[in-house]
């Protein structure tokens, strides 16, 4: 089941792409392609190889563990905690609290694993390529 | 040929700048280093290392990104044969002789002979590019609108045919990446497709943190999924603790000879592979391997731990890394996906790859192609200096590497247009890639597909616009003519091919 999730929302999109293309960009204007040509080709192309794979799935995928998805809840949780104390600090904190916490490193460790990326991202972003990086409500961004 | 050793010439005048060389020892390192750490490889390098050259002239970032990429090559060789875990697809071949010299206490051996085989291979393949870009480019000055239109659908066709164990997956690959390119500003008539309202979305899908998360961020998910902690300080304790010297790692004169045909052989095989899209540095490595096995004086002996085993993939992977430049630069066509996020790179400096780039912007190109040469001999250098560290640098665990990375990927997304949404793309892609590596759908033919789905509904419409809105005009050039034929040919390839495995298998006893 899990296998054909792929083609399925792929066909859904592919319905809506073929929706808009034909009906609101229009395939065809003044003897060339309208805006929806290439949606609608696409969506086309795009149903027919889901259904190919609907119905010949291929091998199952192993169960994905949960370990996959650290990364994603770390970011969601920077992203967070940047709206308050701005974007480079919360990285900060999201990557000494992983190394810490979720990879067991002892703290005085974490704290120098921590340092070492987070100097060149400063050093490479912040200096050298003066990104206006968002320092958040604490500290006036 | 004057002309081209002139502006060859002309070109080294622009590699051989300090800032160029320093762009090019920055890119050989980190290729270096990326390709050493399994699983990270070179298109997830490049992705991640894109944000930075926003800052630099064209010339500079390119030749870093070049750099990075062939350097990569080299590099993948080294957890290959030190791990038996190839760094990246096109070391894989490598690790089956390499890991088994390393077994053999002859590691240094092997990664000498993976680093001289490289740099034979890649300047016979940069040798062949200085040769082949001009007179690609010279056929592309012949193509219209509808020779390009089909030209492109022939590369979607080929990647998305060949990549992956499912010619369907690779369609579905394509067209996810058509579909997603459609978002934005439609070339018809100025108003914006797909956009839900949301301003972000009027211009488009940003381009690097779509491929930094799909590359770089599914990368790191990845990596989480297979390597955590005990897992991976089990591999790091596979990894040999004892110092490699470089004095026992140099090739005696008898072991040089024995590689040095192989290493030409390979070299000019590579590239004509690279050349073709879809193939790659991969498949080159793979058929070098092979044909080496089959015709190779040492050939039986493969498999077992010979210097061949490693010679030969080395040389081909690192000739098609060289030879994938030919169309992307010539026609605007990349071979694969780091060469398609270099192409997206090129749009984003404002240079349109083609036909014209070798007349409008001939110390753009020359340069590029001297400093590939001027890049391989740094990659040497540098190669062999870090023999005696590379064990180090594989025993980085996965468990710092991955929030490491995770941090580029949040840094570099946002540092793109200084915007969270681009970040949230970043993620959203990031999951997207996941799950279709996930389920093996392979991603490398929906970032082609995003790159050049703008020129192909360009070169449509123009087309269409031509003929009045006939499709003679696919068929009535002859080139657009053979391009359909290719299409055509590549997609009943699995067709011809399952007919002719049913009639090779023997008929049952009752049958």
């Amino acid at each position: 089941m899990r296998a054909r999730a792929i083609p399925v929302l792929i066909i859904l999109m592919s319905a809506y792409w073929f929706y808009e293309g034909w009906f609101d960009y229009g395939v065809w204007y003044a003897g060339s392609p309208g805006g929806g040509f290439m949606p609608v080709f696409s969506s086309i192309l795009a149903a027919i190889f889901a259904t190919v794979m609907l119905f010949k799935p291929g091998a199952v995928a192993k169960a994905v563990p949960m370990s996959a998805f650290i990364p994603v809840v770390m970011v969601g949780f920077a992203l967070t905690l940047s709206l308050a104390i701005g974007l480079l600090p919360a990285l900060t904190i999201m990557l000494f609290v992983w190394i810490w916490r979720l990879e067991r490193y002892p703290v005085a460790k974490s704290l120098f694993i921590t340092a070492c990326p987070m100097l060149v991202v400063y050093g490479v972003f912040k200096l050298w390529l003066q990104v206006p990086f968002p320092t958040g409500m604490l500290f006036g961004g | 040929m004057l002309d081209i050793l002139a502006l060859l010439a002309h070109g080294f005048g622009v590699a051989l700048t300090p800032i160029n060389v320093m762009y090019a020892l920055v890119g050989a390192m980190m290729g270096l280093i990326v390709g050493a750490m399994p699983g990270i490889g070179s298109l997830a390098g490049v992705a991640l290392l894109l944000p930075l050259t926003f800052r630099l002239e064209p010339t500079g970032a390119i030749i870093m990104l070049a750099a990075l990429y062939y350097a990569n090559m080299y590099g993948g060789s080294f957890s290959a044969i030190l791990l038996n875990i190839p760094g990246d697809s096109p070391a894989v071949m490598t690790a089956v002789d390499g890991y088994k010299l390393t077994r053999a206490g002859k590691a240094g051996k092997a990664l000498f002979t993976a680093i001289i085989s490289s740099a034979i291979g890649g300047t016979i393949g940069i040798a062949i590019l200085t040769v082949m870009g001009p007179l690609l480019a010279d056929i592309g000055l012949h193509f219209g609108p509808a020779e390009m239109a089909a030209v492109i659908v022939m590369a979607f066709t080929s990647i998305g045919w060949l990549l992956g164990e499912n010619p369907a997956k690779g369609g579905l690959s394509t067209c996810l990446g058509l579909m997603l390119a459609c978002v934005g500003v439609d070339l018809a008539r100025g108003t914006s497709r797909f956009s839900f309202g949301m301003p972000d979305l009027m211009s488009g899908i940003s381009f690097v943190p779509l491929v930094i998360g799909m590359f770089g961020f599914s990368q790191v998910m990845i990596l989480l999924k297979g390597f955590r902690s005990k897992q991976a300080d089990e591999g790091l304790a596979a990894v040999p603790t004892e110092k490699l010297s470089i004095r026992e790692s140099l090739l005696t004169r008898a072991e040089f000879k024995r590689i040095l045909p192989i290493v030409g052989k390979s070299g000019l095989l590579g590239t004509f592979i690279g050349v073709l899209p879809g193939a790659g540095a991969t498949m080159s490595a793979f058929l070098c391997y092979i044909l080496e096995k089959r015709t190779g004086r040492n050939g039986a002996m493969m498999g077992e731990g010979v210097i061949e085993g490693v010679a030969a993939p080395e040389a081909g992977n690192n000739a098609a890394a060289a030879g994938t430049f030919a169309p992307l630069l010539s026609l605007g066509i990349p071979g694969g996906g780091t060469t398609a996020v270099l192409l997206g790179g090129l749009m984003m400096w404002g240079l349109t790859p083609g036909p014209l780039l070798f007349s409008d912007k001939p110390e753009f190109c020359w340069g590029l192609i001297a400093s590939m040469y001027v890049g391989n001999i740094i990659c040497v250098a540098v190669a062999i200096a870090i023999i005696p560290f590379v064990t180090n640098i594989l025993r980085v665990p996965v468990r710092i590497i991955a929030p490491a990375i995770t941090v580029v990927c949040v840094v570099g997304s946002y540092s793109v247009d200084n915007s969270y949404f681009d970040v949230l793309v970043m993620l959203a892609s990031g999951l997207v890639g996941f799950f279709l590596t996930q389920y093996a759908y392979p991603t490398a033919p929906l970032l082609l597909a995003f790159v050049l789905a703008p020129i192909l509904e360009r070169s449509a419409n123009s087309a269409f616009e031509i003929s009045g809105g006939s499709i003679d005009i696919f068929y009535e050039s002859p080139i657009a003519l053979s391009f359909l034929l290719i299409i055509v040919a590549i997609c009943l390839s699995p067709l011809v091919m399952r007919a002719i495995r049913c009639a090779r298998r023997p008929r049952s006893v009752n049958g």
